[in-house]
């Protein structure tokens, strides 16, 4: 049996065998085929050999499916990352709270008076024994309570009028929840 | 002239291993049942005689790593690949382990011994004789191309050689074959 010349049919024998030409080159092979005794007999050739691959034993699907392993499902967070998670916030929060309380508790007494040489001042009242420092300026002096007796009427009158105006003046730091800003003397 | 590349089929295969990726069981049966047969009939090719074996391992290893399929090959292509390869590995395991009976290399790459009983009709026989009478490495180019329908590319990517080395395989296996019906 030879072999036809056209080398370029004979290679899209076993494309057209599987459906793997389009429409206009299967039409072009077949009209080729037509004419060609030995591409039809190499043809015929090949259709034999794909029936006998087509006899091999069917294979048991079930069994393998079920020799398979399971599908690890892919998630945007597993459970360990969430836990993960979970503990770093709450270990920064324990660190914040931990932090302001050491910081109130450097800054002095439950009550105190912050005067700035400018005379802006305010009093703090401390709800907890630790809390924050509201400042103002930076050059700050402190007093207690009790020094506010020593103090005279202009000197009074001049904190006093401070403490109005500190009112406007930035804070350094956001307020937290445990202090509040009472005035001189509550 | 260019076959088309079964795209739609490969995009098929993509969408299920996907679902099986994203929990989808029922995905697996889906894989298993468009391949299986064509895994099974490559297997027997090569001369491996439990098929079964072979073609579940395959199965097992492709999905425990679908992870890193990155899809450049098609995924039969890719199967026919791994089925290739436990073969071989069977045949290594095979000569290196002492033998209670001789290994004949011959007969184990002998195509279609499981099928004996399968191929009744004498026209088949005799094509199945010729086939087997192909060297090993043009048995699988020849099974890949006509039994498979696969490009010279995909060919060359499972067995491991060039394009041009398969389109050699398969012409001379082709005319051993011819030789051997047409004497």
């Amino acid at each position: 049996m030879s072999d036809c010349s056209n080398i370029e049919i004979r290679e899209a024998l076993p494309e057209l065998l599987h459906g793997r030409l389009d429409a206009v080159q299967a039409t072009k092979v077949r009209e080729h085929v037509a004419r060609c005794a030995e591409c039809a007999a190499e043809l015929e050739l090949l259709e034999r050999v794909q029936r006998v691959y087509a006899a091999t034993p069917a294979v048991n699907t079930a069994a393998i499916v079920a020799a398979l392993p399971r599908p690890r499902t892919r998630r945007a967070f597993s459970l360990g990352m969430l836990r993960a998670a979970a503990a770093i916030v709450v270990l920064l929060a324990g660190a914040l709270v931990f932090r302001a309380a050491m910081s109130g508790s450097e800054n002095g007494n439950n009550n105190q008076v912050v005067v700035t040489p400018d005379s802006p001042a305010v009093t703090v009242q401390r709800d907890t024994p630790a809390t924050f420092q509201r400042v103002a300026q930076p050059r700050v002096l402190a007093m207690s309570l009790s020094e506010l007796d020593d103090l005279d009427a202009d000197e009074m009158e001049s904190l006093l009028s401070a403490l109005e105006r500190i009112d406007a003046a930035p804070v350094a730091e956001p307020d937290t929840l445990m202090g509040r800003v009472s005035g001189v003397g509550t | 002239m260019e076959a088309q590349p079964d795209r739609a089929d490969n995009r098929d295969d993509r969408t299920l291993i996907e679902r099986w990726l994203g929990g989808d069981e029922r995905a697996a049966t889906a894989i298993v049942e468009r391949h299986a047969t064509a895994i099974a009939r490559f297997v027997s090719t090569l001369g491996e005689r439990e098929i079964d074996e072979v073609v579940q391992d395959t199965f097992v290893r492709a999905f425990s790593s679908f992870n890193s399929f990155r899809g450049e090959s098609s995924l039969r292509t890719w199967l026919f690949t791994i089925a290739r390869r436990l073969v071989l590995d069977r045949r290594r395991a095979q000569r290196r382990r002492p033998a209670t009976e001789p290994i004949d290399d011959v007969e184990l790459a002998s195509g279609f011994t499981a099928l004996d009983s399968i191929v009744a009709a004498e026209a088949e026989g005799q094509v199945r004789e010729a086939v087997e009478r192909l060297s090993p490495t043009q048995r699988e180019v020849f099974t890949l191309r006509v039994g498979e329908g696969l490009s010279y590319k995909e060919i060359a990517e499972v067995v491991g050689t060039t394009e041009g080395a398969a389109r050699v395989h398969y012409h001379n296996a082709l005319r051993t074959i011819k030789d051997a019906l047409y004497v």
